[in-house]
């Protein structure tokens, strides 16, 4: 019987020691994979490294969606206006999730010189799931975008405190990434460094299928969450900079009359604008707004539509500018 | 609840810990209550379908091992028509009503009766294929009526084998239930080894090869050639790390609590012919079809007319079984025609035509992987296009490597399809090795470090490698 009983408590002993030994081999391949991940991609990774790290400094900010991020090019903002430009645009996004991102970065950057916020029909919408985990997931120490993410998604906590969670949750995919990052290669044909990301993409008719579903039009929500945490938004951009500007980046023409409360939807960008010190830019009717060859959907210019809109952006960016010296 | 997901990753170690905390005495009472939360993770209600075959089961035995004579039948068939009523209306009432409106429909009259719009319970025809096992064995006498009712509760509902098997028999569940085991480290280690074994080929096959597979059978007629020849190669491979794989978590998660089920896998794809297959596959319900349909039919003491019979009877409905869907049948008719046509040959040819055993074997692959077309098709007309297909522009396809992988792409990323190929290979070099006799115990006798080792690159393999979007496993939709 005492043998027994010893013979169990060795066994149980060496239980105990190989899942001791798993979890320290675990939290060591984490790290390590980590390391390669974030190294790999220049990418979205690059940016969040930056809004985290430090270092980005940038004189002019951009903040939004994916309208942002494929809409804003940094190069001829830079150029009109002689200040660095950082597109910070998050695909997928809305105010909810573009506020914490924002925060961040103004807390470990030097204060821009402006911020622009992209704002779209969305802009007062919660946005009830995190795209891309992953983009998050090596920033997760920082206590507060965790925060801000769980409420979202509690998975997120999982991300962060189970080693490997992340990487068996992308099935492949992020071990790939990490180990060809651990093998010093780079991902190709990702975002700009300056975090602009130009979509050479042809018309891909989601449009006409969203005008074949809604003939009559739709509604765009406006959710009191959404709006509070648009109002957050726009308030942190106003304590951070001394120029800020909201911007209604170029929406193709003919999805205009689809949106039945565009009109209160623009009434609330002019007033949150106006109680911020904010002005605010209405490129709705923009010229290239009139043809599809400048879009790959109603909402998002293609990279010849973004280089056209970003060059007459960048002169009235430049205008107010000169206007607050 | 799914095997491989982070709710059973929880479950397991606390329904467990539940159970070695738990007097021996009463070891049934937590095993039961789990069981039931494990089932219930799915379609709560549908634990009212178990709650009645419990009851009238339970009783039926009772009742048919005290009585003689035509009331002793009489209780068998109530036991019989409760169990198969609840299997018909679930599982074939819909697909019966189709048929019978298409024959309306073909004869221009109107036909008024409505399909049902409900969800077929998880397992439901391994749950009542268990419990016809039970009132049966009571009534031939092979097995007494169970008396506590706690315990027959959890034959039927013990939550390994709940949702996809393997099928027990009383003889063998039953016992051990009244016997349990105290905790075994060994024991347990060769069973959480054995669950791991079955969570990579789950993950890091089974649901990678799923991918690839959907993508050639969700439009199967897009393709010709070589892709629908490793689409069906590949969905050969997927099902058995999908069944097997689930059969080798239940096993060894009842393993770990010092219950022994039934294996349900031999190494099949190592048959070399398709009967051998058929003793090697899914064993617990061959032989659920051999002991209470194909012997009380006569089995093969008959004429060559009458076992004809026997067979296309038992495979026929071997294939419903697994799905009301006439793409089923089909299968099970074609395992009947390979079977009966084996037999032909043989007592043709007799000893005079003996092929090598590598021929056999790729022979018997071949017919195995050709049935599966129809079984993972989702009409008759898919499974008819791609039978017809799979060499159509092959011989374009195959004119160089290049011109093949590039017909072969279509299935998937190239690191997707060089992983599947990598993992393939691997599973079949371990499975080549047990010929050799259990891997399980070799392996008990390297030294700590090489098991360690092996043990990890297994478990980080599967962390690394596996597909986490948790796939329900094939065979819970039976």
């Amino acid at each position: 019987m005492r043998s027994s009983t010893s013979s169990s408590r060795a066994a149980l002993g060496r239980g105990a020691l190989f899942l001791g030994l798993f979890a320290l081999l675990a939290i060591l391949l984490h790290r390590r994979l980590t390391a390669g991940y974030v190294a790999y991609t220049h990418g979205d990774h690059a940016l969040w490294t930056r809004i985290v790290r430090g270092g980005a400094d940038a004189g002019v900010l951009i903040v939004g969606s994916s309208r942002a991020q494929h809409g804003f090019d940094c190069a001829p903002i830079g150029a009109a206006t002689g200040l660095s430009c950082l597109n910070m645009g998050l695909n997928s996004t809305n105010p909810n999730l573009q506020r914490t991102p924002l925060h961040l970065y103004l807390a470990h950057n030097a204060p821009p010189r402006a911020i622009v916020i992209s704002v779209d029909v969305t802009s007062f919408t919660l946005r009830r799931e995190i795209p891309d985990p992953m983009q998050y997931f090596p920033f997760l120490d920082d206590r507060e975008l965790h925060d801000s993410l769980t409420p979202i998604d509690p998975d997120i906590t999982l991300y962060r405190w189970i080693p490997l969670y992340a990487f068996a949750k992308t099935g492949y995919s992020a071990t790939n990434q990490a180990a060809r990052g651990l093998l010093g290669q780079r991902r190709p044909n990702m975002r700009r460094a300056d975090g602009f990301e130009p979509n050479d993409l042809a018309w891909d008719g989601l449009f006409d299928v969203f005008v074949q579903k809604n003939p009559g039009g739709t509604t765009a929500a406006i959710e009191p969450e959404a709006v509070q945490a648009f109002e957050d938004l726009v308030s942190i951009a106003a304590r951070g900079t001394a120029r800020l500007v909201i911007v209604y980046p170029p929406e193709l023409a003919e999805a205009h009359a689809l949106f039945l409360n565009r009109g209160e939807l623009f009434q609330r960008f002019r007033d949150t604008a106006r109680a911020h010190g904010a002005e605010f830019l209405d490129y709705s009717d923009h010229p290239l707004t009139r043809s599809r060859e400048y879009f790959y959907n109603s909402a998002h210019v293609n990279a010849r539509g973004a280089d056209l809109f970003s060059k007459d952006f960048a002169v009235d960016l430049q205008r107010l500018l000169s206007r607050a010296r | 609840m799914l095997f491989n997901s982070l709710e059973f990753a929880v479950f397991f170690p606390f329904t467990t810990a539940l159970f070695f905390l738990t007097p021996l005495a009463w070891r049934w009472l937590p095993l039961l209550i789990m069981s039931s939360v494990f089932y219930m993770a799915f379609v709560p209600a549908y634990i009212l379908i178990l709650l009645v075959t419990i009851v009238v089961d339970y009783a039926a035995g009772l009742i048919i091992e005290k009585s003689e004579g035509r009331k002793r039948r009489l209780f068998l068939i109530v036991s019989l028509i409760v169990n198969i009523s609840f299997l018909a209306f679930f599982k074939y009432w819909n697909f019966l009503n189709e048929n019978v409106a298409a024959l309306f429909g073909a004869a221009h009259l109107h036909y008024p009766v409505p399909l049902l719009k409900i969800a077929l319970p998880i397992g439901l025809s391994f749950h009542i294929f268990q419990s016809l096992s039970y009132t049966i064995e009571v009534y031939r006498g092979n097995h007494k009526a169970e008396r506590h009712f706690g315990v027959y509760a959890l034959y039927v509902m013990f939550y390994p084998q709940l949702v996809a098997g393997p099928i027990e028999r009383p003889q063998n569940l039953l016992p051990q239930f009244h016997a349990p085991r105290a905790f075994d480290a060994e024991r347990a280690a060769l069973g959480l080894q054995r669950m791991l074994w079955g969570l990579f080929k789950k993950v890091v096959i089974a649901d990678r090869l799923a991918a690839m597979v959907d993508v050639v059978y969700d439009n199967p007629t897009s393709y010709t050639g070589a892709p629908l020849i490793a689409a069906t190669l590949a969905f050969t491979v997927q099902i058995y790390c999908d069944f097997s794989g689930y059969s080798d978590m239940a096993l060894g998660s009842a393993q770990v609590m010092g219950y022994e089920l039934m294996e349900n896998f031999s190494r099949p794809y190592f048959a070399t012919s398709v009967s051998e297959f058929w003793s090697r596959w899914h064993r617990s319900l061959s032989t659920w079809f051999r002991d209470y349909l194909y012997i009380p039919l006569g089995g093969n003491r008959v004429s060559l007319g009458r076992w004809i019979r026997n067979t296309i009877i038992v495979f026929a409905l071997s294939g419903l079984w697994h799905g009301a869907s006439w793409t089923f049948v089909v299968w099970g008719f074609l395992h009947a025609a390979f079977l009966v046509a084996g037999r032909l040959k043989d007592r043709a040819l007799g000893d005079r035509l003996v092929a090598p055993a590598s021929l056999k074997w790729l022979a018997t692959v071949g017919l195995v992987a050709f049935a599966w077309i129809f079984f993972r098709a989702h009409t008759l007309r898919e499974a008819y296009y791609i039978s017809t297909h799979l060499f159509s522009g092959l011989s374009a396809q195959l004119r160089s490597p290049r011109s093949l992988w590039v017909s072969v792409r279509a299935l998937g990323q190239p690191d997707d399809i060089l992983l599947g190929i990598l993992f393939t290979a691997f599973l079949f070099a371990v499975e080549g090795l047990k010929a050799r006799g259990p891997l399980r115990a070799r392996l008990r006798e390297q030294p700590l470090l090489v098991r360690w080792g092996l043990l990890y690159a297994c478990m980080f393999t599967t962390i690394l490698f596996g597909v986490f979007r948790h796939h329900a496993f094939i065979y819970f939709q039976f």
